[in-house]
C-alpha cells in the first residue's frame, strides 16, 4: 500500500468511527425519549389506578 | 498558472531556489503541501480522542433530564438510566479503540511513538520534505510546520463546534415558534376557565331543574287522563307552565353550553399542536417546558436565542478570520 493510499484509509476509518459515534449519539437520544415515555405512562397508570380505587371506595 | 502548478513545476525541474522563494513571498499556502502519513495519523488519532471526550460528555444524563426521570421514576429510574449509560460510554470507548489501533497499524507504532513524544524534536523523523520547510520557518522565527498544522486543527474543531451551536440554537428557535401560537390559545384558555367551570356547573344545576319539572310534568299528566270527547284532556294551566319553564330552561341551557363547546375547542386545538410536536419529534420534555411557558416568556427565549445567534456567527467569522491568519503567518 502507497503512503497515499494509507492516509486515503486512515481518512475512512476515522470517518467510519465518526459515523458509529454519530449513530451511538442518535440511539442514546431515542432511548431517552422512549424511556421518558414509558415512565410517563408508568405513572399516568398509576395515577388512574389510584383514581378508581378511591373512586370504588 | 496557479500557484500549485508553479510549485509543480519548480519541484519537477528540481528549482529549490525558486521554490524558497514562493515560500519568503509567502504564496506557499498550507493546502499545497502534502500532509504526511505520521502527521495524518497523529492528526486523526487526536481528533478521535476528543470526539471521544465530547461524545462521553453528551452522553452523560442532563439535569433537566435527571429532574425529570426522577420526578417519573424515582430514584430507580434513574439508576436503570445511569446503567444503560455506562453501556453507551463502553460502546464509544470501544469504536474509539479500535479506529485507533487501525490508523496506529497503518501508519507504523514506532514511528508514531517518536513522532508524539514530546522531549524529541518536534520535526517528523524521516519526514524530509517537513524538516527542510521546518527549518525555512525556524529561520523566519515562525511555528513550526506541525505547530501551525495542529493550531489550524485546533481552529477547525472550534468552527465546527460553533457551527454545531449555531445549528442547533436555530433548531431550537424554530422549535419554539409553535408554542407561541399555543401559549396564545393557553392565555385564553385560562382566562376562560373560571366561566367555563361556572357553565359547567349552572348546566348541571338547569340539568336538574329540568328533570324535576319533567317529574311535576309527568305528576299533572297522570291526573288529566280522562278522555273528553274521546280525545285527551288539553293540557291544564300548571302543565303549561311547566312546559313554559322547562324551555326557559333549556334556553338557558344552551348558552352555557356554547361557553364550554369554546372552551372545549381550546382545549382540542391545544391537544392538536402538541400531537403535531410530538409526531415531528419534539422531546416531551420540551413539550412540558414550552406547555408551562407563557407567550411572553416563550417570545424573550426566542429574542435571547436570536441573540445568542448572532453572537454565535461573530464567532464564527473571527475564528475563520483567525484561521486565515494562521494560514498565512505560515
Amino acid at each position: 500500500m502507497t503512503e497515499e493510499e494509507k492516509i486515503k484509509k486512515i481518512e475512512e476509518i476515522y470517518n467510519e468511527a465518526m459515523e458509529k459515534l454519530a449513530r451511538l449519539k442518535a440511539q442514546r437520544k431515542e432511548f431517552i425519549g422512549e424511556y421518558i415515555k414509558e415512565l410517563e405512562i408508568q405513572k399516568m397508570n398509576a395515577i388512574k389506578a389510584s383514581v378508581e380505587l378511591s373512586y370504588n371506595q | 498558472m496557479s500557484i500549485e502548478d508553479t510549485i509543480k513545476k519548480h519541484e519537477e525541474t528540481g528549482n529549490k531556489k525558486e521554490l524558497e522563494n514562493l515560500r519568503e513571498e509567502g504564496e506557499l499556502t498550507f493546502d499545497s503541501h502534502k500532509v504526511s502519513l505520521t502527521e495524518e495519523a497523529i492528526n486523526r488519532i487526536n481528533a478521535l480522542k476528543e470526539a471521544e471526550k465530547t461524545t462521553s460528555e453528551n452522553i452523560k444524563l442532563k439535569d433537566s433530564e435527571r429532574s425529570r426521570i426522577e420526578h417519573l421514576g424515582g430514584q430507580d429510574g434513574v439508576i436503570k438510566f445511569e446503567d444503560r449509560t455506562k453501556e453507551f460510554e463502553a460502546q464509544v470507548e470501544e469504536v474509539m479503540r479500535e479506529a485507533q489501533s487501525e490508523i496506529r497499524k497503518l501508519a507504523g507504532e514506532e514511528k508514531l511513538e517518536s513522532a508524539e513524544k514530546p522531549s524529541e524534536n518536534k520535526t517528523l523523523q524521516g519526514e524530509e520534505k517537513i524538516k527542510e520547510l521546518n527549518t525555512i520557518l525556524a529561520e523566519k522565527n515562525k511555528p513550526s510546520y506541525v505547530e501551525t498544522q495542529k493550531a489550524i486543527q485546533g481552529q477547525q474543531e472550534k468552527i465546527n463546534i460553533t457551527k454545531g451551536n449555531i445549528a442547533r440554537l436555530e433548531k431550537e428557535i424554530e422549535q419554539a415558534k409553535p408554542f407561541l401560537k399555543f401559549s396564545e390559545l393557553e392565555q385564553e384558555r385560562l382566562a376562560k376557565e373560571e366561566g367555563y367551570k361556572n357553565a359547567l356547573s349552572k348546566k348541571t344545576e338547569l340539568e336538574e331543574k329540568i328533570k324535576n319539572a319533567q317529574a311535576r310534568y309527568s305528576g299533572f299528566e297522570s291526573k288529566n287522563v280522562t278522555l273528553f270527547r274521546g280525545q285527551p284532556k288539553p293540557p291544564t294551566d300548571d302543565m303549561k307552565a311547566v312546559v313554559a319553564e322547562i324551555e326557559g330552561y333549556e334556553t338557558e341551557k344552551k348558552s352555557f353550553e356554547t361557553t364550554i363547546n369554546v372552551f372545549s375547542e381550546i382545549e382540542s386545538k391545544q391537544e392538536e399542536m402538541l400531537d403535531n410536536a410530538r409526531t415531528a419529534g419534539i422531546e416531551s420534555n420540551n413539550l412540558i417546558y414550552y406547555k408551562n411557558q407563557a407567550k411572553g416568556k416563550i417570545e424573550q427565549d426566542i429574542m435571547e436565542s436570536q441573540s445568542h445567534l448572532k453572537t454565535l456567527e461573530q464567532q464564527l467569522q473571527n475564528q475563520n478570520e483567525e484561521m486565515v491568519n494562521i494560514r498565512k503567518n505560515l
